[in-house]
C-alpha cells in the first residue's frame, strides 16, 4: 500500500494509525482549499480471476461493477479501491462459483463451474469420446451430473459433459484389474437403477438414480449355487449374490470400490407374480433387462427396464460372453426353480450362442451344467 | 404401430420400436425416429437407410399403420376360419 498524507497549511499530518482519522495540531475551522492530499508509492490493486476462457467475468463491491472476458483462463481487473469485492462468472448460460473477499493487496481468485451432463453437445466445445483416462473421483463427479439431469433417462444413449468435455455413450468401455486380472466393463445405460441412498453422491440428485450402469463384457467367474433345497431360489438367496458382494467387490481398486453405488435391484419373488427389491453393489441382470421379455409378461415394476445397450444391440450375437476365451452360458437374476435340488434345477440363462433360456421348468439345467457370471455395477 | 417389411412382406410389428444409430464407439445407440438410420427388432438390427453407419445390415421398409385396423383384420380372418362372420 502507498502512504496517504494529508497536509494543512503545508504541515503534513500523517495517518500513523491507519484508521483513516487524523489529529490536527491546532483547533480551528478547516477549509477545503487549505487541505492537500497526496498518495505516494501506492500500487494499484490487481484482482486476477482464474476461470475458463470465454467466461463473462464480473467483479463488484456493490457500488462499482467491473466486467471482462477471460482469455487463457484468466481475466485481470484493477480495483479502484480496497474493500470487499465479489467475483463471479458466466459461460454458456451457466453460472460459476462466486468468491467474495476483502482485498487490501493484489490477489488472485479461482472460479469454477459445476460439471453438467447434457443430452446434446454445446457448440464450440471439442469433446473427447469415452471414459478412459478418467479417475474414480472424476467418474463419480460425472455420474452425479448425469444423475442430476432428468432429461437423461435409462433409454438415453449419449451424454455430453462439461468441464471434462467428454462425449460418453452406451457401449463405451473401461478396464479394471480384479485380483490381478484385467476385465473390461461396458456402459449399458444411464440413470437406470434408483440409488439405495438418496444422498449417495453426498447430496440428493434430480433423478435419484445412479448415473452409470456397467456390465462386464465377458464373464468373470463360474457360478455357484445355493446349498439348500427350497422349491424356488430367488435373487436374495442366490449364492452368487453373496459371492459378488463378499469376494468380488473387494477385488476392485479401492478408489473404485468407494464410488460404486448401492442400488435398488428388483427381483421376482416367484415365477409368475410378486416383486421386491434388494440393495446391491454387484449384481447380475434379469432376463427382461437383457431381452425385454419376461415369463410373467408385462406388469412387473421393471416392465420396460431393458438396458439401453441391449435394446439397441438386439442381436443374439451381442449377448455372447466368454470365459477364458470360450463362449459360455451366463446366469440371469430370475428365480431358479426345481422339483428336486440334486437332479433338476432350472434357471434363466443366456446360452453360449446368445440364445436366452427362460426361467421356469423349461429353463437351463444348472444342476448338470455350469453357468458363468457377468456382473453389473453402478457409479 | 409400425410394420416392418422385407421384400414387401411384413415380418414384424412394433408399437415402440428401438430406433437406432451407430455411436462413436461402433455400437448401436437408441435415438428418435427422425435421426434413426436403423431399427433394432427382436432378432437384431436392420438398416432403414443407405447410410454408411448401417452398411452391412439387412434393409427393411417401415410403415406406420393403424394397429386397431390390423387387429380387426386378424379377427376377421379368425372368424372366417371358425365359420363366423366378419366384424
Amino acid at each position: 500500500m502507498g502512504k496517504l498524507t494529508v497536509s494543512y497549511n503545508n504541515n503534513s499530518i500523517i495517518d500513523t494509525t491507519s484508521d483513516g482519522s487524523f489529529t490536527l495540531a491546532t483547533s480551528g475551522k478547516l477549509m477545503a482549499d487549505d487541505v492537500g492530499v497526496e498518495f505516494e508509492g501506492g500500487v494499484a490493486l490487481t484482482l486476477e480471476v482464474n476461470v475458463d476462457t470465454g467466461s463473462a467475468v464480473t467483479v463488484t463491491n456493490g457500488t462499482t461493477t467491473l466486467t471482462g472476458t477471460s482469455a487463457n483462463n484468466k481475466c485481470a481487473f484493477t480495483l479502484p479501491e480496497a474493500g470487499t469485492w465479489t467475483a463471479s462468472a458466466e459461460k454458456d448460460g451457466q453460472a460459476s462459483s462466486s468468491d467474495a473477499k476483502t482485498y487490501t493487496t493484489s490477489q488472485s481468485v479461482t472460479l469454477t463451474y459445476a460439471v453438467v451432463a447434457r443430452t446434446t453437445p454445446q457448440t464450440g466445445i471439442s469433446y473427447t469420446n469415452g471414459i478412459s483416462g478418467l479417475s474414480a473421483s472424476e467418474l463419480n463427479e460425472i455420474a452425479m451430473a448425469i444423475s442430476d439431469n432428468s432429461d437423461i433417462t435409462y433409454q438415453t444413449s449419449e451424454v455430453y459433459v462439461t468441464q471434462y468435455n467428454r462425449h460418453i455413450s452406451v457401449g463405451d468401455q473401461i478396464s479394471y484389474s480384479l485380483g490381478g486380472t484385467s476385465y473390461v466393463f461396458r456402459i449399458m445405460g444411464f440413470n437406470h437403477y434408483p440409488l439405495s441412498s438418496a444422498k449417495a453422491y453426498g447430496a440428493s440428485t434430480t433423478t435419484g438414480c445412479a448415473g452409470f450402469l456397467l456390465q462386464a463384457v465377458d464373464c468373470i467367474t463360474e457360478g455357484s449355487y445355493h446349498g439348500s433345497d427350497p422349491q424356488t431360489e430367488t435373487w436374495p438367496n442366490f449364492y452368487e449374490r453373496t459371492e459378488l458382494q463378499d469376494t468380488w467387490l473387494p477385488k476392485f481398486p479401492s478408489a473404485t470400490q468407494n464410488i460404486i453405488k448401492e442400488v435398488s435391484v428388483g427381483y421376482k419373488t416367484s415365477l409368475s407374480s410378486g416383486y421386491s427389491h434388494a440393495d446391491d453393489k454387484l449384481f447380475i441382470p434379469s432376463r427382461r433387462e437383457v431381452t425385454g421379455e419376461d415369463y410373467a409378461g408385462t406388469g412387473d415394476l421393471d416392465s420396460d427396464k431393458r438396458y439401453a445397450w441391449y435394446r439397441a444391440n438386439s442381436s443374439q450375437a451381442s449377448r455372447v460372453k466368454k470365459y477364458n476365451d470360450t463362449a459360455r452360458d451366463w446366469l440371469l437374476r430370475n428365480p431358479i426353480v426345481y422339483s428336486n435340488y440334486s437332479t433338476s434345477r432350472r434357471a434363466a440363462c443366456v446360452r453360449a450362442s446368445g440364445y436366452v433360456d427362460p426361467e421356469g421348468t423349461s429353463g437351463y439345467d444348472v444342476t448338470n451344467n455350469k453357468a458363468y457370471v457377468s456382473p453389473c455395477f453402478c457409479i | 404401430m409400425f410394420a416392418f417389411k422385407k421384400d414387401g412382406a411384413v415380418f414384424e410389428y412394433a408399437d415402440n420400436p428401438a430406433w437406432i444409430k451407430r455411436l462413436a464407439n461402433g455400437d448401436f445407440g437408441l435415438t428418435d425416429q427422425e435421426h434413426a438410420t436403423g431399427v433394432a427388432l427382436s432378432d437384431g438390427p436392420y438398416a432403414l437407410t443407405d447410410s454408411e453407419d448401417v452398411a452391412g445390415l439387412e434393409r427393411v421398409e417401415v410403415e406406420q399403420i393403424d394397429g386397431k385396423q390390423v387387429l380387426r383384420q386378424y379377427e376377421d380372418v379368425v372368424n372366417i376360419l371358425l365359420g363366423g362372420e366378419q366384424a
